[in-house]
């Protein structure tokens, strides 16, 4: 016990939580703006796993890691953008749709893969790039806080940013009222003459957006090459941290490192020679109690 | 009775032009991406006519879809978005194979108690979502979808550790008894009682919407969720009810699906029927015999390519594309609104 106590206060744990939080965090966020807009993005992992092939193929083509970046934003946003112009347009449920291109997104990836690299398991055959780490001046050289905090992949400090920009934007910009005011009532904001549809295109592309950057991060930053399925659930993580989060952007963060840390300590615990089935299972348990302690609160207290 | 007439040829005349937009953009992928574009394309479409044996691919394929789109449709018709089908086959195949390496009676009496175990069991399953959701409202798509993998890390575990077979490689349980086993019905495949355990299924739902005062609940609480309310049933009963069924229909699916094509249990990741089922249930718009012809198109495109797969340059990955159309296509309602608004301009009368 008191083994996986040391493991679990040391400088390279909280560096892994970091690690394993930020394209969770991307996603949630992601999720956080459509769903304020009132159209959820449930195809986050679908749009991740797309945005990591593209980057992937965009860098090992071009010799450019900043290229691969962009493209598997453009892909997200692209990506996204097909779902919005399907639910907002042409009248397919977004839940449906969502459902959709994440099956879609799954063998898709792998059928271009294979086209590109002969192989259907990984891009390894790829020269593909990395998106780099920074050591961060000053910080890096404060004991602990330094180990912890410097030395990331630049994506890392990109999602931690993202936070305060998304968190702007919702609150003091124009377009974050907007958002804001299609989601809570889309008729009144019509009647004020707000495009409803245009606002929750917008909203979903930018959520689109954000999945690229954490699609990008796993297969450029997180790992250096494409793997069949590599975002692994993570998508679906970051929906639910965003339910959890109630779609706030400082309480999904929080939920977000939560999970983060519950993946961090089972990567620990797997070490420690306990049962991985069921250590892997610990952040779904997590989020779970988390939203059912959740809504019997939210509903005792509309009750009472 | 003439309205309903009209509505129903707006539907196929949609799925007939879905169909032909999937078939034209999946020559175009094929013409784009292959050196034997028409081949590969032909191969894709007749094949598995050509031989008895895979004709009995596509239907032991098209059995596990029909129970999971069976089991989606019943949640998504009432507007319940549940994707917990993929835990529950996984759990629910852990108890067929708990029953199942055990020796319980004679031929008929075995299966049907394993099936008649694993489906109870998953109906209670599917019951943690529904409770948390008609009783505290928590979003059950969020909760069934973190369940899936719990639900896949406790099987596992006990597949692991309690069933595994130590004289095979890989992880496997003892082998299926042959008494828990089903019967084959059609010689030279793999067609079992199973198949007519699907037939009683979707005639049994088909009959519960149609005739039942549950169905009609079930449907117009899809399309207005305070109906239940309003009309006396409570929405906790009716949530619960749905759940349930749902949730013993994925686990007869399991067990069934085990019990036909398995001699022992490997499943060692979620099978993806759960997620197969969300597909069905959209391609058959959430009705019994939609999802019925649905599942057996799916898997009668599945098994096509996947023998086109095995004949030409192309990847069996091929057919989401073909299936993303379909699904996108059937889902979205503008063909519909295209037929309508050309009834209109020709001066007939609108159905809205």
């Amino acid at each position: 016990m008191n083994d996986i106590l040391a493991l679990l206060v040391t400088p390279a744990f909280f560096y892994a939580i970091l690690r394993v939080t930020t394209p969770i965090l991307f996603a949630a966020l992601g999720n956080v703006i459509s769903s304020k807009a009132g159209v959820s993005n449930i195809a986050m992992e679908g749009t991740m796993l797309t945005a990591s092939l593209a980057g992937v193929l965009a860098s090992a083509y071009s010799k450019s890691a900043l290229i691969g970046l962009i493209a598997a934003l453009l892909v997200g946003v692209l990506f996204s953008a097909f779902m919005a112009y399907l639910s907002l347009y042409l009248g397919t449920k977004v839940i449906m749709a969502g459902i959709a291109l994440n099956l879609f997104a799954s063998s898709f990836t792998v059928y271009i893969l294979y086209m590109f690299t002969g192989q259907k398991g990984n891009s390894a055959s790829l020269a593909s790039k990395q998106i780099p780490s920074v050591k961060l001046p000053l910080i890096d050289k404060i004991p602990v806080i330094g180990e912890i905090f410097s030395g990331h992949n630049i994506l890392v400090y990109v999602a931690l940013l993202s936070v305060a920009a998304i968190y702007i934007m919702l609150n003091k910009t124009k377009l974050g009222t907007h958002i804001k005011a299609v989601g809570e009532n889309p008729a009144a904001a019509a009647s004020v003459g707000i495009k409803v549809r245009r606002v929750q295109f917008t909203a979903l592309c930018l959520s689109g957006l954000l999945a690229g950057f954490g699609g990008a991060y796993m297969s450029m930053g997180y790992l250096s090459m494409f793997t069949r399925d590599m975002i692994a659930g993570r998508g679906w993580i970051a929906i639910a941290a965003s339910a959890m989060g109630r779609s706030m952007v400082i309480p999904t963060t929080i939920t977000s490192f939560l999970f983060g840390i519950f993946s961090a300590i089972g990567n620990v615990l797997q070490l420690q020679n306990i049962p991985s089935e069921l250590i892997t299972t610990l952040p779904y348990v997590a989020v779970f109690i988390g939203i059912v302690v959740y809504s019997v609160r939210k509903s005792r207290g509309g009750r009472s | 009775m003439k309205k309903l007439n009209l509505k129903a040829k707006n539907e196929i005349i949609q799925i007939l032009t879905a169909i032909g937009i999937a078939l034209v953009i999946t020559l175009l992928v094929l013409l784009g991406t292959s050196e034997e574009p028409f081949y590969a394309f032909s191969k894709l479409l007749t094949a598995p006519l050509t031989r008895m044996r895979y004709f009995g691919n596509v239907i032991e394929l098209m059995i596990p879809l029909a129970f999971a789109g069976l089991s989606a449709s019943l949640l998504f018709r009432s507007g319940l978005f549940n994707m917990g089908g993929e835990g529950i086959f996984y759990i629910s195949g852990i108890i067929t194979t708990i029953l199942a390496t055990r020796s319980l009676g004679n031929g008929f009496f075995h299966s049907f108690l394993v099936i008649l175990a694993a489906s109870l069991f998953g109906g209670l399953i599917a019951c943690i979502s529904g409770f948390f959701k008609a009783k505290y409202d928590a979003n059950e798509l969020v909760t069934s979808l973190m369940l899936n993998t719990i639900l896949f890390g406790i099987g596992f575990y006990i597949l692991k550790t309690r069933l595994k077979d130590m004289s095979v490689t890989g992880v496997a349980s003892a082998p299926f008894l042959d008494t828990a086993k089903l019967t084959v019905i059609i010689p030279k495949t793999n067609i079992t009682t199973g198949f007519i355990l699907l037939l009683l299924l979707t005639g049994t739902i088909w009959f519960i919407y149609k005739k039942t005062k549950l169905g009609y609940m079930i449907k117009m609480t899809g399309i207005n969720k305070d109906f239940a309310k309003y009309s006396g049933m409570s929405f906790f009963a009716l949530t619960m009810i749905v759940h349930f069924m749902s949730g013993f229909i994925a686990g007869m699916g399991s067990s069934v699906h085990l019990l036909s094509m398995y001699d022992r249990f490997t499943w060692s990741a979620l099978p993806g029927y759960g997620f197969d089922g969300c597909l069905v249930a959209m391609l058959g718009k959430n009705h019994p015999i939609g999802a019925f012809v649905a599942a057996f198109g799916l898997s009668y495109l599945r098994t096509g390519s996947d023998i086109m797969a095995r004949s030409t340059d192309v990847p069996v990955e091929m057919v989401a594309i073909v299936e993303m159309v379909l699904v996108l296509l059937i889902t979205a309602d503008f063909i519909v609104k295209y037929l309508k608004r050309k009834k209109a301009l020709a001066g007939g009368t609108v159905n809205e």
